[in-house]
């Protein structure tokens, strides 16, 4: 088995809330100094920044996993995995359709930037990426396995987690793999999730300095984006390993 | 003041009847779950938007007498199928949770 250095929750410019030196170069850089080989560019709600991130990760020797961090009607963050790009497109496309068209005022929530691979600005989302979709968790849920993707709750130890919004996970809704933001609080979580989930602990970077040093490894047969998802699956002995 | 004379004095849309003889005693507002969990007392009659399946599970867990989904908003039949399972009475208001925490107020509900 490989053991590869992961962190798949990552914002660039296009997140209102994140900074808008968070460019696909800049980005690449710090991962790549950091260790980290396998990443994702997660940004809230849509995926145009994802083909420059990934060209930049490429150069610098990082596998891209074509992602996106959906926000659901009851405002829970689920993080989204894909084995293709296609099939991020169609999620995209079937979650902006799905999607409440506030024209974000970039004073007030932040800029929201698409860039190329060479760090520079494009063009502006025009709809507000902070707002909850009408898609329920489990219709986004569906969405996302349907296109053979995988999904990962968000820091449930913190606001906008499964756990925090929803007050509990049930075991008809259980998942494989849950992203916690501290991983001190993995003992005190794992006591309220029924099964015997893994956890991930992703930097959550909004900003170059919160790129961290790497908290797990996948335990994978090879460095593809298709051994990645059977580890967040947690099946045929691939999965995660904290450090 | 039980659960069938809150239904009464609200004249709202009843999406489940449950047990309508249960006593109200307070009441509540929130769509955080976790929040409601850590703060609703047992016997209230609580106002929220939220209608994922969990609302159930979080209203048996406490205790709560009555669910009043606001905004015109509706459950989907499994949430409506799981809270007659629990004999807890659902309904419609297509006031927001500001006016409904207001009527329930006015009713002597503290």
């Amino acid at each position: 088995m490989l053991e590869v250095a992961g962190d798949l929750h990552l914002h660039s410019c296009l997140s209102p809330c994140a900074d808008i030196t968070m460019l696909p170069g800049e980005v690449a850089g710090r991962l790549a100094a950091r260790g980290i080989r396998v990443a994702s560019l997660t940004d809230h709600n849509a995926a145009c920044n994802v083909p420059a991130f990934q060209r930049a990760f490429q150069r610098a020797g990082i596998l891209l996993v074509p992602g996106m961090e959906a926000t659901t009607a009851e405002e829970v963050h689920l993080l989204c995995y894909f084995e293709t790009m296609d099939a991020l497109w169609k999620f995209s496309r079937r979650l902006l359709a799905s999607y409440p068209r506030i024209v974000n005022d970039p004073e007030r929530f932040g800029y929201q930037l698409v860039c190329n691979e060479r760090d520079e600005f494009v063009g502006q989302f025009p709809f507000l990426l902070s707002m909850a979709s009408l898609l329920s968790l489990e219709e986004l849920r569906g969405l996302v396995e349907q296109l053979g993707g995988v999904v990962v709750p968000s820091h449930l130890d913190r606001r906008y987690g499964l756990l925090y919004q929803l007050g509990m996970v049930t075991s008809d809704m259980e998942f494989p793999t849950y992203e916690v933001a501290h991983k001190v609080n993995i003992e005190r979580i794992a006591a309220q999730l029924p099964g015997h989930p893994q956890f991930v602990s992703n930097s959550d970077a909004h900003n170059l300095d919160s790129i961290s040093p790497p908290r797990y490894v996948f335990e994978i047969e090879e460095l593809s984006v298709h051994e990645v998802l059977v580890a967040l699956r947690h099946e045929n002995g691939r999965g995660v390993r904290l450090l | 003041m039980t659960v069938h004379d809150v239904i009464e004095s609200l004249g709202v849309e009843v999406a489940v009847d449950g047990d309508t003889t249960r006593l109200v005693t307070s009441g509540y507002a929130c769509d955080l779950l976790s929040e409601v969990i850590a703060k609703a007392a047992p016997g209230s009659a609580w106002a929220t938007i939220q209608t994922h399946i969990n609302v159930i599970a979080v209203a048996a867990m406490v205790g709560i007498s009555i669910v009043i989904v606001c905004e015109g908003r509706t459950c989907e039949s499994d949430v409506v199928k799981r809270a007659a399972k629990e004999h807890l009475t659902i309904l419609y208001s297509r006031d927001s949770a500001y006016i409904v925490s207001g009527k329930l107020y006015a009713l002597g509900l503290r």
